[in-house]
């Protein structure tokens, strides 16, 4: 995956599936995520440089999910790779270029959320 | 190995026979140290008509991935003859992923959590059973408070105790 087919799209069907439209609770899990993911990037980003494998699999373990609830389907794919290649210490160097690209791709899928965020708004 | 939950579900024909045979099925290399729920007895969930249910859950452990157990799902329903006569209609046989681990699987075929399960009943008094703490990985709270908050109003119960799995 590199940044020319990385989607950043959002598609929030499933969790408005699961939280049965309530579009209150959607705008507050974007909330968290916009509040929660800067510091698990900073965490990525210190354990990457300190090449400690175990807390850069640890950390992608703990974004995948929101990730994947956020409907984010490309920055889901590109932490289940970095997790399980840094857990078994193998193709470090692409763990790496992963991370840059999850670096590359962070602002634009904050600015979409940022703007789901207001559409529900309007919703509400 | 992953843990991961199912929710079992059968309206026709020898339902728990049905249950038996997939819970069998299952139990053959597709998850290994099963806990069984309760068999529990449910009106049928979005149309009272139909007959009523029989539901369970099942935890086990598996090296399998979720698209692969989704896919043995499927196959057992397949040899267990399920019928779709309806949405939400009959059917021997009805298998869900509910839980695979803490993870969150949103593809174009297999959602998990199963989008649905806080809202039912017939899966949250089972589950409860044997998961009263496990926390709900996206709305972050435990099977025994989703299953206190569910507006859920069907009658679920255990059924015959002489007939449990």
């Amino acid at each position: 995956m590199d940044r020319n087919n990385f989607k950043t799209d959002i598609d929030l069907s499933y969790l408005r599936e699961v939280v049965s439209g309530n579009t209150e609770f959607m705008i507050e899990m974007i909330d968290i995520f916009l509040d929660q993911t800067p510091g698990f990037v900073d965490d990525l980003t210190k354990a990457i440089e300190e090449k400690d494998w175990p807390k850069v699999a640890l950390v992608a373990h703990k974004l995948k999910p929101t990730f994947s609830f956020m409907g984010i389907a490309s920055a889901n794919e590109l932490m289940e790779d970095i997790e399980r290649d840094a857990r078994d210490q193998t193709n470090l160097d692409e763990v790496v270029n992963r991370f840059h690209l999850m670096q590359d791709v962070l602002q634009t899928i904050f600015d979409n959320l940022q703007q789901k965020k207001q559409e529900l708004l309007k919703e509400g | 190995m992953h843990s991961v939950y199912f929710s079992l579900g059968s309206n026709l024909g020898n339902r728990m026979l049905n249950l038996k045979k997939a819970v069998n099925l299952l139990g053959k290399g597709i998850i290994q140290t099963p806990i069984y729920s309760s068999v529990y007895e449910t009106k049928a969930w979005g149309n009272t008509q139909q007959p009523d249910f029989l539901n369970m859950v099942v935890k086990g452990v598996t090296k399998l991935t979720p698209l692969q157990l989704l896919n043995h799902c499927q196959e057992i329903e397949k040899t267990l003859g399920r019928k779709r006569i309806e949405h939400w209609g009959s059917r021997i046989i009805d298998i869900d992923i509910l839980f695979y681990e803490d993870q969150v699987i949103n593809i174009e075929n297999l959602k998990i959590p199963h989008p649905y399960l806080h809202k039912r009943k017939f899966v949250l008094a089972p589950l409860k059973e044997i998961a009263a703490e496990f926390l709900h990985p996206i709305l972050k709270k435990t099977i025994k408070t989703l299953y206190s908050t569910c507006e859920d109003d069907l009658n679920v119960c255990i059924f015959d105790t002489n007939q449990q799995i």
